[in-house]
């Protein structure tokens, strides 16, 4: 009987287990960083450097990178794992998904960057593509895999910082500036529509008030049903993980 | 001896109010559950109806784009604008997803008729389309992913022992209904390389 019971229990605890996964392979428990080399690409001191990195960007500009690095994402694709795997762990604020994940999946020679929601706007998917092109891939292909995941985070990070108006400290920070200076076509219509504010608040301050407060307002209506990440991140300290979701934007590169 | 009576009748209006509450609270548990189930699943399609409205939009610049390099393609050409102006007119979410699994369908042959025309696939207005495409389609297979989730979810509890009850008591008696991968869809799915 007692062996039974035994063999009943682990039956119930495999079924859960294997039920509750889904199906692809288990996603990593939270960490408590940002930068997590799963694959062991990483010299420690790159891992410290970004690591540094993104904890500035969140400090300045109110955005969570999240690096991470894994053998294979089989047998799931590489977006599939990424979705997964920014969804929960809750990458970003929840009601301001702003999140974005770095993947490299080393043997499966692929590299995504998914944006979570709140930043599909900045980390286009067309500026996601060129920053894999440019950064991460070159360096990929000569197995230069801590300088790749370097420039590529750097560049990310001075892009999102760019468009808050802010700057990073990061060694490619200039290569990077030179990239958003080169597709300024969004920063331009940023710009544009700053102006068109500033006016705004020239003419008709009062509208201009009302404007901003219905926005923060009703900003986020169309989503935010979606409880993934019930937690609200650790309490003090690191906030990487606020219950943020992606919802496939992006890019993905191979080698 | 009015006193015991007094004490049973306390006991007996005790158990009452007792059972009323936990009949209630059972009810409201069960109603907000059916109604949040239900609103998930709407949330999930309004997110997916976001996505294929996205890909629309992108349809006339593409067609435009190939249609200078390759115009003998017509029939491609017709069925794309055709399907696009179908899902406009689509009345029921079933209609609206057979339309979308349609239309990726097509999108997916014009992009291979692309590949016979060198030029076309080195004009770099194209390669932005082409790379936009895929963006959209990525998103709305995310989006596909979770509404089903939200729609298993729902039908699932519907079909719990008191489930029904409680969709009809929320005005809901139809099942949901799956946003299923075209069998092109999932053909082109990229296979597993070891």
């Amino acid at each position: 009987m007692k062996k039974f019971l035994r063999v009943f229990f682990s039956g119930c605890v495999f079924l859960a287990v294997t039920l509750s996964s889904g199906y692809g392979q288990n996603i990593p428990p939270r960490p408590q960083q940002y930068v997590n080399d799963y694959a062991g690409i990483l010299s420690s001191v790159e891992e410290q450097q970004a690591e540094s990195l993104s904890m500035e960007l969140a400090r300045k500009a109110d955005a969570h990178l999240i690096v991470v690095t894994i053998q294979s994402a089989r047998p799931d694709t590489i977006e599939q794992y990424a979705v997964r795997l920014f969804e929960q762990w809750g990458i970003g604020d929840k009601r301001k998904d702003n999140g974005v994940l770095l993947l490299v999946a080393v043997n499966d020679r692929e590299v995504r960057i998914e944006a979570g929601y709140g930043l599909e706007g900045v980390l286009t998917d067309a500026m996601s593509r060129s920053i894999i092109e440019r950064f991460i891939v070159p360096a990929f292909r000569q197995q230069q895999y801590g300088p790749g995941v370097m420039t590529g985070t750097a560049a990310i990070a001075s892009l999102i910082a760019g468009s808050q108006g802010v700057t990073v400290t990061g060694r490619e920070q200039q290569v990077a500036q030179a990239l958003q200076r080169s597709e300024n076509g969004e920063s331009g219509a940023g710009f544009f529509i700053f102006l068109i504010l500033m006016i705004l608040f020239i003419l008709n301050p009062r509208l201009f008030m009302y404007m901003m407060l219905f926005n923060m307002l009703g900003g986020r209506g169309g989503r935010g049903y979606w409880s993934g990440g019930s937690s609200g991140g650790f309490g003090g300290g690191f906030g990487g993980f606020g219950g943020g979701m992606s919802g496939g934007g992006g890019a993905t590169g191979r080698w | 001896m009015k006193g015991r009576h007094g004490k049973a009748w306390v006991g007996i209006l005790i158990g009452i109010v007792v059972v009323l509450l936990i009949g209630f609270s059972w009810y409201i548990g069960g109603y907000n559950r059916a109604i949040g189930l239900d609103e998930r699943v709407d949330s999930g399609w309004a997110q997916i109806e976001n996505q294929l409205q996205r890909r629309n939009d992108l349809i006339p610049n593409l067609v435009n784009t190939v249609k200078g390099f390759a115009q003998q393609e017509r029939e491609i050409f017709t069925e794309v604008t055709r399907l696009r102006s179908q899902w406009g007119q689509a009345q029921s979410r079933e209609q609206q997803i057979e339309t979308a699994n349609e239309m990726t369908g097509a999108l997916s042959r014009l992009l291979l008729v692309a590949e016979n025309y060198p030029q076309l696939k080195s004009n770099e207005n194209f390669l932005a389309l082409q790379s936009q495409l895929e963006g959209t389609e990525n998103r709305i297979a995310v989006e596909r992913m979770r509404y089903n989730d939200a729609v298993r979810d729902f039908n699932q509890f519907r079909r719990s022992f008191f489930g029904r009850f409680f969709t009809n008591a929320a005005g809901v008696t139809e099942p949901a209904v799956y946003f299923e991968a075209t069998e092109d869809a999932r053909t082109t799915v990229p296979e597993v390389v070891f």
